[in-house]
């Protein structure tokens, strides 16, 4: 291959899907991690989570089970967020044209992809789940309540499965759609439907509501109960939304692959 | 016979389509298009919006499937290798939009970094010899929402051009320029003509008649002429010369009338001086016998004569009327 022009520079040699993506990863995780976002919604996390449990914590004797599965509930708002950081990603980059920009260059349609999924999903999880929460295991050793390390985190991670699960729905909507309208409210109309099920606990059991909010009766969440060490109602919900965040980055990669830009 | 690589031959097309069509709702945008675009031309690729030429820039490209039909870059097919097209490809597209949050530098850094590796100080100095080519080594450390048009359109072929590549698809690359400023541009195109091959397509009929050696007018989405500007030109035109005389031009009239060759003759003006537009269906008869036949009139003068000569927009508006069928 000629490059007629241009003495002394290294050509790139990346191929398969993975053509272009370092190029693609420094800026997506630069635009987390050298700018304001991580700080601003580390911060902000930070203090919603712990400001809300401080209540708990510091007012009448701490309850272990409300308090951790207040520290779901609260995770929820987070959801909410992620939803509304990711529903640009493709959608404005399709709008502006800086998709068809991008991929005139040597990058794979796959490659694209990862470099919104990876670099967002991480920044995500570190600061609205990660940071936040690690602030709240001081806080809440600090009180004086016996909690569980490792019980935390895996119940601070099935926390993060439901933020996950949000990222990944937005993701694909927004290969989906090219307007940012059902992109935004789809993820939102589901998170708030959730709630109009509570008299179907059966089916309420199998969605990403039941990780962070008690239903049918159960005095704790899936990750209430985990990090409380108290029986856990059922797994199934994480199964299930584990393995729909596998089908929604399935059907985002099958459907950008086939984008016209 | 000297080959490049995939097979090619330097004589072959850089650029070839065979019968490459997009469709969308059984309605053809691009139908049946056999392009070929010569190494080392500027290839003019025009017509009037809608005509189908983003489409077909953005098959080659691999952003837009073809509905049926293929093509090659470089003797590579535009599907199947595409990657390795784009690595070889620089692209500006319309109205060309980047990053808002980054300076023009960091948008050609980031260009750069899709082929080149290492060595940043080199990469450095080919990002600021672009903003130089471009004229825009004052504003390279701008971010690029503040840039004008005309800025972002400079801008647009500096990373475009940044590896070098054998080919340059430019879509109206001088559309959002000032007078000077397209200048400018054309004269950059110019440069490209010994290092690259550059398919650009453009609306402004008197660029691509400054710098284009070989054009293709695309209209409703198929090729409606295509071939050296030059052979364009006197295909398509009609012959036909001015001549301005003095004296009694209804007798100028008829005597051109008389011969064999001429097919007609228009009288502007009136009195004793007009102009005269003669429609000949012999140039070589005409070129040595107008100019005789009148002077054979002594009350005759002739103040001026020339051959006409249609520039591309005369062409170009023929033979989108005539798809049309207002001719």
């Amino acid at each position: 291959m000629s490059n007629t022009g241009v003495t002394g520079l290294d050509r790139v040699s990346q191929s398969g899907w993975r053509t272009g993506l370092s190029n693609l990863m420094g800026p997506a995780f630069g635009a987390w991690w050298r700018t304001s976002q991580w700080w601003v919604q580390a911060l902000l996390w930070t203090l919603v989570i712990n400001g809300s449990l401080a209540v708990v914590i510091w007012g009448d004797a701490p309850d272990e089970l409300d308090l951790f599965t207040l520290y779901g509930i609260m995770t929820m708002f987070a959801a909410i967020a992620v939803a509304i950081i990711m529903q640009e990603e493709i959608v404005g980059e399709k709008r502006s044209g800086t998709a068809a920009w991008v991929l005139s260059k040597p990058v794979s349609r796959p490659a694209f992809l990862t470099a919104k999924l990876v670099p967002n999903a991480v920044g995500v999880v570190a600061t609205m789940i990660a940071i936040p929460s690690a602030v709240l295991l001081v806080h809440v050793m600090l009180a004086g309540i016996d909690v569980s390390i490792p019980r935390f985190a895996v119940g601070a991670s099935v926390a993060a499965l439901n933020l996950l699960f949000y990222l990944t729905l937005t993701l694909m909507l927004g290969t989906l759609f090219d307007s940012a309208g059902p992109v935004i409210a789809i993820p939102l109309a589901f998170a708030f439907g959730q709630q109009l099920l509570g008299s179907l606990p059966d089916l309420l059991a199998l969605l990403p509501w039941s990780l962070i909010v008690p239903i049918g009766g159960e005095d704790a969440s899936v990750a209430g109960a985990i990090i409380a060490g108290d029986p856990v109602p059922s797994y199934v919900a994480i199964v299930t939304t584990a393995v729909a965040c596998v089908v929604f980055t399935v059907v985002a990669y099958w459907q950008w692959n086939r984008t016209e830009l | 016979m000297e080959r490049t690589d995939h097979g090619m031959t330097r004589d072959e097309p850089i650029v070839r389509t065979e019968n490459l069509t997009k469709a969308y709702d059984d309605v053809d945008v691009v139908g049946h298009l056999d392009l070929a675009v010569p190494r080392h031309s500027i290839f003019g690729f025009l017509g009037p919006n809608g005509a189908g030429k983003t489409t077909t820039m953005k098959m080659l490209l691999g952003l837009i499937r073809p509905t049926s039909g293929s093509g090659t870059i470089f003797g590579l097919d535009i599907e199947r290798d595409s990657a390795d097209i784009r690595s070889r490809v620089g692209y500006l597209p319309q109205d060309p939009k980047f990053y808002e949050h980054m300076t023009a530098r960091e948008t050609l850094r980031f260009s750069a970094g899709f082929f080149f590796t290492g060595q940043k100080n080199r990469i450095e100095d080919r990002v600021s010899e672009m903003l130089e080519l471009v004229g825009l080594s004052d504003k390279g450390d701008r971010p690029v929402k503040t840039f004008s048009g005309g800025e972002m359109q400079r801008l647009g072929i500096a990373q475009a051009q940044i590896h070098a590549p054998e080919l340059l698809i430019l879509d109206e690359p001088a559309a959002a320029l000032d007078p000077l400023g397209r200048r400018d541009v054309l004269s950059i195109l110019e440069q490209f003509r010994t290092t690259s091959t550059v398919f650009y397509s453009t609306h402004i009929l008197d660029d691509v008649q400054r710098v284009s050696d070989t054009v293709c007018i695309l209209n409703h989405g198929e090729i409606v002429a295509q071939g050296p500007i030059a052979t364009i030109l006197d295909r398509e035109t009609e012959a036909s010369y001015s001549v301005e005389v003095q004296g009694d031009v209804k007798r100028a009239r008829a005597t051109l009338l008389a011969q064999p060759w001429v097919e007609g003759v228009t009288v502007d003006g009136g009195g004793d001086s007009a102009a005269l537009v003669i429609e000949v269906s012999d140039t070589d008869a005409a070129d040595s016998q107008i100019q005789r036949v009148l002077l054979a009139d002594d009350s005759l003068v002739v103040r001026e004569f020339r051959r006409n000569k249609a520039s591309l927009e005369d062409v170009f508006v023929n033979l989108v009327q005539e798809e049309r069928g207002d001719v």
